[in-house]
């Protein structure tokens, strides 16, 4: 009887997980499967929590004064609202604009010029850039081995007193994952619970004619890089990709970002050099700048009226996701980093 | 239960007896003396007045041939070697009794598989300082040292080797004809590398590029099993 009872478990658990990625993170209705082996990092709500106390740790840096949300605020969709170029320990500005974060687990390469391969392995970037946390990872490791704060959430995620950097940074990576927007306006009208305005809808065609090849639906990237015809800032001489490949073909390619929340994401581009969507849209429109790398998407002017570029705004609010932007779990965790003494 | 118990050991003592422990020991050489880190002696090469502060690089995916054919693979087999610290210079292969080979085989560096698996741990922990940070990937092979020749602060000179995707793809493969023996010494003379290095253009290598796989290429030559 028992052996039944277990056969009819695992058949259960199959079927649970052939539906959505975990109990803790759903595969949103449409979407291409994640890109993310979960197999290999199973979620779990303790080990959740302990990416997301790091998330919002100083500890992580030098001088305990940059976390990973002083750069990538929840309430903007994970990115440094108004600030062009981030600023890191000791009020250095590094040279790129902070990417929003969501939908991670469909990624398979990570920051503006994909230089990470695997989100397991993205926080070392940050936690080691001297103009961002100017730590190392030795040194955090020991840190939270002396925190009897992480001891203990340790200790409940995995049943030992191991804290090291392979758990340290699964677990990170578990609370970036779970980062999923997936209930903007839009999605509601793609699943027919909500509809578009007449201008929304108008600006929506004119998305798909002319932007949709590289914000491919329903991630909007298509997660490659591309160069999008910005004149080369001079004084940060940023050659994107071309600089982790050695590749000529990749000078001024940079990650296609998501469209997602770009409402809250501002300012725009890699460097930040755009603080109004009109701004970007204008840049389409009339700024593309020819070069031998220039996407073949852009060789072919795009030309919109005076209406159109505010229909499409219109529409590229409705990827305006409340619910990710507010969602209290993705918040700096009180209960975890500032636990009250029981009454 | 407890007579599982006591199969379950008698089972696994069987196994455990079945298995041959091959000793591997790594040795470095640099014209014709040993080297040991830390050290201070320099090392005269023509004009040159050469002192070595680092030597560390990965060894990986050991398996063993038998007349050109794959006779046994090590499961998991990445070893972190560091001239610095005599316990990463000797491990032991788990090898079935009995078993025919008469060559062995190791890469140098990491394959691209596990450069891409994400956070590991063991030898692979990034906390040894053989993984870049601000792009994904390890360093397969670490060399530091000064050199009079070179025109940089100190006289320094690094060399950072690795690059796990083509064209800059820096992993290179070893084989060495080996008989069988209770231990097998492998040497690594590092005295035709430092003589090919071109200090003076080129003092640092620390990314993944041309020049790195030049370096890399150079690196298999270089390994023999000691007499």
């Amino acid at each position: 009887m028992k052996k039944i009872i277990y056969i009819l478990f695992i058949f259960f658990v199959g079927l649970v997980s052939f539906q959505s990625i975990s109990p803790l993170m759903q595969q949103p209705k449409g979407w291409p499967k994640p890109q993310y082996n979960f197999a290999e990092n199973k979620l779990s709500q303790a080990k959740i929590n302990i990416g997301r106390a790091l998330f919002y740790d100083a500890i992580l840096s030098k001088d305990s004064t940059i976390s990973c949300a002083s750069c990538h605020l929840s309430y903007t969709a994970f990115t440094h609202v108004d600030h062009a170029l981030s600023h890191g320990i000791g009020d250095s500005i590094g040279k790129r604009n902070s990417p929003a974060l969501m939908n991670l687990a469909w990624q398979t390469s990570f920051m503006w010029d994909g230089a990470v391969n695997n989100i397991e392995v993205q926080a070392l970037a940050p936690l080691h850039d001297i103009k961002e946390m100017g730590e190392n990872i030795t040194h955090v490791v020991e840190k939270l081995n002396r925190s009897p704060l992480y001891q203990q959430l340790f200790y409940q995620a995995y049943k030992d007193s191991i804290i090291n950097s392979q758990r340290m940074l699964k677990c990170m990576a578990q609370f970036m994952l779970t980062l999923v927007s997936a209930n903007s306006k839009y999605d509601k009208v793609m699943k027919q619970q909500e509809t578009f305005t007449a201008q929304e809808k108008n600006g929506y065609i004119i998305f798909k004619n002319n932007c949709g090849t590289c914000h491919t639906e329903p991630l909007f990237t298509n997660t490659k890089f591309a160069n999008n015809g910005l004149p080369i800032d001079t004084v940060l001489k940023d050659f994107g990709r071309m600089k982790i490949t050695n590749n000529a073909a990749d000078s001024l390619l940079f990650k296609v970002p998501t469209l997602r929340n770009i409402e809250y994401s501002f300012p725009y581009m890699h460097d930040g050099r755009f603080k109004k969507l009109s701004q970007v849209i204008n840049h389409y429109t009339n700024d593309i700048q020819a070069s031998a790398t220039l996407s073949s998407a852009l060789k072919r002017p795009i030309t919109l009226s005076a209406n159109d570029k505010v229909d499409l705004i219109a529409f590229l609010l409705t990827l305006s996701d409340k619910e990710f932007v507010f969602n209290p779990k993705h918040q700096y965790p009180k209960e975890i980093l500032i636990p009250t003494k029981e009454k | 239960m407890k007579v599982y118990l006591l199969i379950a050991t008698i089972v696994l003592h069987f196994y455990a007896s079945a298995q041959n422990s091959l000793p591997i020991t790594f040795k470095h050489v640099v014209n014709k003396k040993d080297l040991l880190l830390p050290d201070t002696n320099k090392i005269i090469l023509h004009q040159d007045i050469i002192s070595i502060q680092t030597l560390k690089y990965y060894v990986s995916n050991f398996c063993l041939y038998q007349k050109n054919k794959v006779v046994w693979q090590e499961k998991n087999s990445y070893h972190l070697i560091d001239a610095e610290d005599t316990a990463s210079l000797k491990f032991n292969l788990q090898l079935p009794k009995n078993l025919q080979y008469d060559a062995i085989q190791f890469a140098i560096g990491i394959d691209n598989a596990t450069n891409t698996r994400g956070a590991m741990s063991g030898h692979l922990d990034p906390i040894h300082g053989m993984y870049w940070t601000w792009q994904s990937g390890y360093i397969n092979f670490k060399l530091e040292g000064t050199n009079t020749k070179c025109t940089t602060p100190k006289n320094e000179f690094q060399y950072h080797i690795g690059g796990y995707q083509n064209p800059y793809n820096t992993l290179q493969l070893v084989q060495l004809p080996v008989s069988i023996k209770s231990a097998i010494d492998i040497q690594l003379d590092i005295t035709p590398l430092l003589q090919s290095i071109p200090y003076s253009t080129q003092a640092r290598v620390m990314q993944p590029c041309g020049a790195a796989v030049q370096f890399a290429q150079l690196l298999p030559g270089l390994f023999s099993i000691a007499k």
